[in-house]
């Protein structure tokens, strides 16, 4: 963490240059061919976008705990259990807006705390601790749904200010991509500006030598977990507000896209190096990937192929960027 | 999506198993209906109409099944057996997981059991030695979603495969791609990867992705009354005149129909696989008679022409229809 010379700073600072010109790429690939299908069009700008919004608010801070050599696996079923909470919540017992959102937050700070201390205490991976707690919550959220309402969807009507707070469409951009920047500028301020940002490289780029220098490793990683875990509930109680509806399973494929985006976005998988804006490009990347196969008219039973070739690439470019980076000896954003 | 393939998803969730409620050996003039949880609306409707049937038939009967989709496959099978060794007068067993039920059904047929298969199993139950079958086609109820939606002017439909490399879906959107076709348009199906099953925003924004890219389609087929709620959306996003059809039923997809949104939902009927269950077995008994063909219950359509009529049913008798 010693001064780095001014030059290599420059090449660091530029991690989220590579998934910005990936994107780019990409991007102007499915405006050429999906172009005049109407790829290019505001309904289908909003199309990617608001995908990439609410994968984004959980990305984002996926990629901080990555940054500090964590995963958290169990964003998928936080998803779904705030979902229920609000559904079961607003349809079957009738309470307001404000409790449900309120008790599907706590729940998503008892998780956050649980994996935190589970993975503090035992010292077990993250990976499995968090692979764990994801099936557990996934089965307690659909048996509570069928035990409580007897199916595990679950129909939810609401027009007050939480509908307005979540579900507002500007055209067909929703609002959710406003929270999204909201979750990006916040992630970005606390990486780059707060003692916990260089907390949290430090973390994850070296345990050790951060515990020593008196990092409070344990804390940062608290915080970050809690901070995952809030953020895909909140994905669960804006897409149950959006969708009127709940549902226990929603929200499984975003325990390893979230992941992904943040991968592609050049977040180094074993921790201690990564950007927000480049997690901001690798869900822009993710979003336009995802969606853009269906303006084709191509067969889109070939999408996860196209997603896991994509995958494979970033990961090799952001590996040489960040050999160029590393090899000068800079540690930092 | 209520049949096989929906058991066996959810099989894929079991995490624990639970004891299985096997009855203790009593008196065998039981007919045992060997069914799915009632956890499920779906299966409750199916219960609603094989009660209806003993009832009106006079036949004492028992519903046998699991508490609930965990570790299904095998606790199924157990009670099956079970039902097997009680010698019951007669056995009516849904064939949802063909590998470990057909076996069963073999064994009951031997034993001198009669059996009649539902639900799942149209093209095997003769070979097996049951002595009926009733239940639904999903190529028949694919064709129904298809030709209604010709007759209502498409040209160029998709089908929505919202779950992956599921047969009986696939068998659905063959059905639909072939009618239409056949009606002088044209068709296909569309894909959406496993993960993002129960993604609405994936779903309405996929959906809506395919109608921008090719501005001739007039016409969505769902096969799932959630997935055609995102469908309504999508086409409402794209301001255009497209039609939307959906297998299976969910009050808001009935409002739909109501509403005009929506152009039919498409029931595969799970009260009248009960009753026709039952009572395929009870006149057996009694008087030798069974039918010679499959009996379809599905697909039965709900279009603006009864959607009244079956929402105040719904409200009269809840969970006829196995909404939610």
């Amino acid at each position: 963490m010693s001064a780095a010379p001014k030059k290599t700073l420059r090449i660091v600072n530029l991690i989220w240059l590579g998934p910005a010109i990936a994107w780019l790429v990409i991007f102007a690939f499915f405006a050429i061919v999906g172009g005049e299908n109407g790829f290019l069009t505001s309904s289908g700008t909003a199309g990617w976008l608001n995908i990439a919004a609410e994968l984004g608010i959980i990305a984002i801070p996926v990629g901080l705990l990555m940054m500090s050599g964590e995963f958290d696996l169990s964003t998928g079923s936080m998803v779904g259990a705030a979902s229920i909470i609000v559904a079961v919540g607003k349809s079957y017992y009738g309470i307001s807006s404000e409790a449900a959102i309120a008790l599907a937050l706590v729940l998503a700070i008892l998780v956050g705390t649980f994996n935190a201390t589970l993975v503090e205490r035992t010292k077990l991976p993250s990976f499995i601790v968090t692979l764990a707690s994801n099936m557990v919550l996934m089965g307690t959220a659909l048996g509570l749904s069928r035990l409580l309402a007897g199916t595990s969807t679950i129909s939810m009507k609401d027009d007050g200010w939480a509908k307005d707070a979540f579900a507002t469409k500007f055209g067909d951009f929703n609002i959710s991509i406003g929270w999204w920047i909201f979750a990006a500028v916040l992630a970005a301020w606390v990486l780059r500006r707060t003692p916990f940002g260089n907390w949290v490289l430090a973390t994850g780029g070296n345990l050790d030598g951060a515990r020593r220098a008196g990092v409070p490793v344990g804390r940062v990683k608290l915080v970050l977990f809690i901070w995952t875990a809030v953020s895909s509930a909140f994905v669960g109680v804006m897409t149950t507000f959006e969708f009127n509806q709940g549902n226990a399973t929603t929200g499984q494929g975003y325990v390893f896209q979230g992941a992904i985006a943040a991968v592609i976005g050049g977040v180094l998988i074993t921790g201690g190096f990564g950007s927000v804006l480049g997690i901001v490009f690798g869900t822009m990347i993710y979003g336009v990937v995802s969606l853009g196969l269906f303006y084709t008219g191509w067969s889109t039973d070939w999408l996860s192929t196209f997603v896991g070739a994509l995958l494979v690439i970033a990961v090799i470019t952001n590996n040489v960027v960040r050999q160029k980076a590393l090899t000068q000896g800079a540690n930092r954003k | 999506m209520k049949t096989l393939s929906k058991l066996l998803m959810s099989a894929v969730f079991a995490i624990g198993a639970m004891g299985a409620a096997v009855a203790p050996a009593a008196a065998d003039d039981n007919i045992i209906f060997l069914s799915g949880p009632l956890t499920d609306p779906f299966f409750g409707a199916m219960k609603a109409g094989s009660d209806a049937a003993a009832k009106e038939l006079g036949v004492k009967y028992q519903y046998s099944t699991t508490p609930d989709f965990n570790d299904i496959v095998a606790l199924y099978t157990r009670l099956g057996e079970a039902a097997i060794a009680r010698k019951p007068q007669a056995l009516v067993i849904g064939d949802f997981f063909p590998d470990s039920v057909e076996p069963l059904i073999k064994k009951a047929v031997a034993a001198g059991i009669p059996t009649v298969v539902f639900n799942s199993g149209r093209t095997k139950w003769k070979e097996l030695g049951a002595i009926g079958f009733v239940g639904e086609d999903p190529t028949l109820m694919g064709k129904a979603g298809g030709e209604a939606q010709a007759k209502a002017g498409v040209k160029n439909g998709i089908c929505v495969d919202h779950v992956a490399a599921n047969p009986v879906l696939e068998q659905r959107c063959k059905g639909y791609i072939d009618a239409v076709t056949a009606a002088g348009g044209k068709a296909k199906m569309i894909t959406v990867p496993y993960e993002d099953t129960t993604n609405d925003q994936k779903l309405q924004q996929a959906i809506g992705g395919a109608l921008l890219s090719d501005k001739t389609i007039d016409g969505v087929f769902t096969l799932g009354p959630s997935v055609a709620m995102n469908a309504i959306a999508a086409v409402k996003q794209t301001g255009r005149k497209i039609t939307v059809g959906t297998t299976d039923l969910s009050t808001p997809a009935l409002e739909a129909v109501k509403a005009g949104t929506l152009l039919f939902a498409l029931d595969q009927q799970p009260f009248l696989q009960g009753y026709y269950g039952l009572q395929i077995a009870a006149q057996y008994n009694k008087y030798k008679v069974a039918p010679v063909t499959e009996v379809n219950t599905g697909p039965f359509m709900i279009d603006a022409s009864n959607v009244d009529a079956i929402l105040a049913v719904s409200k009269t008798y809840p969970g006829i229809r196995g909404a939610n």
